[in-house]
């Protein structure tokens, strides 16, 4: 008997012996429609996600720009105390990135 | 409008056909590969609940992957489940498991005193040579086939094929095992 055929045989008898136990591919149907349906879903609130966070961050920008091109004005009309305002408003638009940062994931985690 | 609202629940009714026999479809397939693609998943993972894992995670894979044909739809099958295995070898720095070769020394030395058989000598082989043997004789499927699931080229398949028979033929002729020389 010729040699390939022998070893062709055996390993088809030895894959036939496997005899698992299986899922129903009722449950990975069903397991594969959630995971479309979660996927559309992210899908079209991606941009809504994106449009919750960009007033945030356009308000954070809009705030800096104000505050570089008035500097001297703020300086001028605040005196001594623009020392203690600088680091205040470093901390403030610290804090605002972070909040709109974690309000985005938190709305990303929600959805 | 009603027109308009008899449209829409035509539509409805058909697309909900359409799911129904897409499932159909599907669990035809699911019931003509399942048993040997975990049978190709145990023999190259040696673990019965990673190859559990990867078959369910593989046929979810394939159910939002684009209609084909059948034959490229079993290729493909196989490819996203050797992709699989080989992600989670690579995340467990099991990389080396993939390209080793020889364990049929180790085998035969440590289990004289069991009994040899084509299990234990399948088991001998590396995985890649179980993997070239398994799609080649059990599936059955063709040397450009096999190249893009294991994402090697067609010529190179043919020669790990050979070199794989050869290996598990020279096993089993010491392990005194049915395989006569031509």
């Amino acid at each position: 008997m010729n040699n390939q055929y022998e070893l062709h045989a055996l390993l088809k008898q030895m894959a036939d012996d496997h005899c698992p136990q299986l899922p129903s591919p009722g449950l990975i149907w069903w397991r594969a429609q959630i995971l479309k349906k979660q996927k559309e879903k992210e899908r079209i609130e991606r941009p809504l996600i994106i449009m919750r966070g960009l007033p945030a961050v356009a308000s954070v920008v809009a705030l800096l720009v104000l505050l570089i091109s008035g500097w001297a004005q703020i300086q001028g009309a605040t005196g001594n105390a623009a020392r203690l305002l600088a680091p205040l408003l470093i901390v403030a638009v610290a804090a605002s990135l972070v909040s709109t940062f974690l309000m985005l994931r938190l709305a990303k985690r929600s959805s | 409008m009603l027109a308009g609202g008899r449209v829409e629940l035509l539509t409805m009714a058909q697309a909900e056909s359409e799911e129904r026999i897409a499932q159909a479809e599907f669990e035809a397939f699911y019931l003509r590969t399942s048993r040997k693609l975990h049978g190709y998943l145990c023999r190259l993972s040696r673990d019965p609940a990673t190859a559990d894992e990867i078959l369910q995670e593989s046929y979810i894979r394939l159910i939002t992957a684009p209609t084909m044909d059948e034959l490229p739809r079993k290729a493909y099958l196989y490819r996203i489940a050797t992709n699989l295995l080989r992600d989670r070898w690579r995340k467990q720095k099991r990389e080396k498991e993939w390209a080793a070769t020889d364990r049929g020394d180790e085998l035969f030395h440590q289990n004289f005193n069991l009994p040899i058989d084509m299990d234990l000598v399948f088991e001998s082989l590396g995985a890649q040579e179980r993997a070239v043997l398994w799609l080649a004789h059990v599936e059955e499927l063709s040397h450009k086939e096999i190249g893009a699931i294991l994402r090697v080229k067609e010529k190179s398949v043919k020669v790990m094929v050979f070199r794989a028979r050869e290996k598990a033929r020279e096993l089993l002729e010491r392990a005194g095992i049915g395989v006569t020389h031509e």
